[in-house]
């Protein structure tokens, strides 16, 4: 495996965030005195959090993009379309279509 | 006393010059304003009054003390940064509603009764609105009208529970709140701007649909200053801390589904506000201190987040990370910003978020939470995986997009604005002495360079990149939207629609078919002069009108009237001179 510039330099960082950890001599009180702790956090912590969201969350609340805007399929609806025009700005200067400032 | 101007008023007199001057020096002249409300903060000292006597309560229009004058400060700088990003920008409706929002957010900051509070909270949410309203689309449109509902909502609790507290205690004054009915109503105004779960959809919906720079300002102020009345309010209400937990973990997990760049960052301004929630519900000098902190520093990292994100969307017209991808070629500068902001909100070394995130959860370690700091360790991942690396990694790489992309020009404001923040998180983290000294009780009893806490955010931060790099797959954004509680109200708008407008629309439909018909029926029965005219004179002309009808509907019905009428007062007459 070839590792390119920002790998190895990742790698680096990595090993010394652990040594760095190891080396200091502190007393446990709590378990975040443990010196690999906030490894473990980051380690499992992502693991765990992609997983609620990806896993259990994700399949549960997703909904198409259009689920709000139901105008086309219902006649009688039509209470999110503006009434009267939007506010009126300044046509020069205005960016172009699609783009706003 | 000319130290005394509540700098508000500069910028809501701002708001009211400013279509006056030629169009094209309103964005340079809107900066005026912003830097003159600096000039009065600085010579503004803690413990000056400004009050004023109005029918018969004595208003305080300006209360100094520590924590109004750090959240003055912020506001008025983040306006002027604001202001430099959308020095491009020529929409004067725009400009007035961001000075009188700005304005008004300094106004209730200063504030130190609760009817000026409202009042300058009231006219927030309107001008706040008109900044999502000028995105000039129907799904913007939408949301700045539920916006304004669902603050219109938090107004009214907060209102009604201050006339509460007034009925009760006699007094006007904005203080720390004791208990009781009236100080939840209050409580549940200031939640509802403070985004706590599940009054927060309102955030969600509404910032990823504002104009590029109008969500800057948004992002500055609303929930910053509900999180400076809380502080001042509630501070050490054991409710807030639970439900900033909540909040925290809550945004985070959302901020790791969504799709809309913005949409991520506003749900991570749930998961922040949440650990300032928590700070000032734990109550203690550092917590409070914490929270101030790290709503100080979230206006500057936070803003900048959202400028970055903001020039990718004026550059390429797209939001949504499933569209976009390997943009960095185009746009490698922004990345750069991004890059700093992202790391500063996950609270990396040297930047802005290490010296103020920790004082909240180093607070609640010192007040024996060990289970909040657990958690906010957890959801510190959470926010540099969603914020740092998510974001980043599939806008500005993540293989190509699915249309090719063409990234427009940024003006050369949007770059300034954003360079100048990245300078201030720079510094900050460097040099965090100025906010610090200004924090309210003191230089806080916290040291943040220690080989220790160095470790942490190292290990931290480079752990959960590299679980990151290697499940991106998993973690690829879908085209969807995620569910939450704005589905409440937003489904419910259709029933109620339908419950309420449908049948007073098909009522009044039927009542018009039914006059009009019972008018016809008598028109066809009643008199017709035509005819009439025609049977006399015995001749016969040109057929008038519609076939087979000699005369219009209205003519005969008018005729009809007429007659009886006639008949009427002839028969009345008669009647009279018969008696």
């Amino acid at each position: 495996m070839r590792l390119n510039f920002w790998q190895l330099l990742f790698g680096f960082a990595l090993l010394g965030s652990v040594v760095l950890g190891l080396m200091q001599d502190k007393e446990w009180v709590y378990l975040w005195d443990f010196p690999l702790f906030f490894a473990l956090t980051g380690l499992l912590g992502c693991l765990f959090l992609s997983w609620v969201a990806k896993g259990l969350v994700s399949p549960l609340l997703d909904r198409p993009e259009d689920f709000y805007d139901p105008s086309e399929k219902d006649p009688d609806w039509s209470g999110e379309s503006p009434a009267v025009a939007p506010p009126a700005s300044t046509p020069r200067g205005r960016t172009p279509a699609g783009r706003e400032g | 006393m000319l130290g005394l101007i509540p700098p508000g008023l500069i910028l809501i007199l701002g708001a009211l010059l400013i279509p006056l001057v030629p169009a094209r020096a309103r964005s340079w002249v809107f900066l005026i304003f912003p830097a003159l409300a600096v000039g009065v903060l600085a010579n503004l000292q803690p413990g000056e009054h400004l009050g004023w006597a109005f029918a018969t309560y004595e208003l305080q229009l300006l209360r100094v003390d520590a924590l109004s004058l750090v959240f003055g400060w912020v506001f008025a700088l983040a306006t002027l940064v604001a202001g430099i990003y959308a020095l491009h920008l020529r929409d004067t409706g725009q400009q007035v509603a961001a000075l009188l929002y700005a304005g008004s957010t300094l106004g209730a900051t200063f504030a130190g009764d609760l009817f000026t509070l409202i009042f300058f909270w009231e006219i927030m949410a309107f001008a706040s609105a008109y900044l999502i309203w000028a995105r000039g689309t129907k799904e913007a449109y939408g949301s700045a009208m539920r916006y304004l509902f669902v603050h219109l909502f938090g107004g009214s609790l907060l209102l009604g529970g201050a006339l509460w507290h007034i009925a009760e205690t006699g007094s006007i004054a904005f203080d720390a709140f004791e208990g009781g009915i009236a100080s939840w109503l209050i409580l549940g105004g200031f939640a509802v701007n403070a985004a706590v779960v599940p009054l927060h959809a309102w955030i969600s919906d509404a910032y990823p649909r504002a104009t590029v720079t109008g969500t800057i300002f948004m992002s500055a102020l609303t929930t910053k200053l509900a999180v400076y009345t809380l502080a001042r309010g509630f501070a050490g209400w054991d409710i807030l801390i639970w439900a900033g937990c909540l909040m925290a973990v809550y945004g985070v997990i959302y901020a790791i589904l969504c799709n809309d760049i913005r949409r991520v960052l506003s749900y991570h301004i749930v998961s922040q506000l949440g650990f300032m929630v928590a700070a000032i519900g734990i109550g203690s000098t550092l917590a409070i201190q914490g929270a101030v902190a790290l709503a100080i520093t979230n206006i500057l990292y936070k803003g900048l987040l959202f400028m970055a994100a903001g020039a990718v969307i004026y550059s390429t017209g797209e939001s949504r990370m499933s569209q976009l991808g390997g943009l960095y070629r185009q746009l490698p500068a922004v990345f750069w910003i991004y890059v700093v902001a992202g790391l500063a909100i996950a609270s990396a070394p040297f930047l802005a978020g290490f010296i103020s995130k920790p004082i909240t959860v180093y607070a609640a370690e010192y007040a024996g939470l060990p289970g909040v700091v657990l958690l906010l360790h957890l959801v510190s991942v959470g926010t540099f995986l969603s914020v740092g690396l998510k974001v980043p990694y599939f806008t500005w790489f993540g293989g190509e997009p699915k249309k090719p992309i063409q990234a427009a020009a940024i003006p050369t404001n949007m770059y300034v604005a954003m360079w100048l923040a990245v300078g201030l998180t720079v510094l900050l983290g460097v040099w965090p002495d100025p906010l610090y000294t200004m924090l309210p009780g003191g230089v806080p009893d916290y040291d943040p360079y220690t080989v220790a806490s160095l470790t942490k955010g190292f290990q931290l931060l480079l752990f959960t990149a590299l679980v990151f790099f290697a499940i991106t797959g998993y973690l690829k954004p879908k085209q969807k939207i995620q569910l939450d509680t704005d589905w409440v109200y937003r489904s419910s708008a259709r029933l109620v629609w339908r419950t309420t407008v449908v049948p007073v629309e098909r009522f009044f439909k039927w009542w018009e078919d039914f006059s009009w018909d019972t008018t016809r029926k008598i028109a066809r029965r009643g008199f017709d002069p035509v005819a009439w005219t025609r049977s006399i004179l015995g001749r016969t002309g040109p057929e008038v009108g519609i076939p087979g009808e000699t005369a219009s509907t209205t003519l005969r019905v008018s005729m009809t009237v007429m007659m009886v009428f006639l008949l009427a007062t002839i028969a009345a007459v008669m009647l009279i001179i018969v008696i």
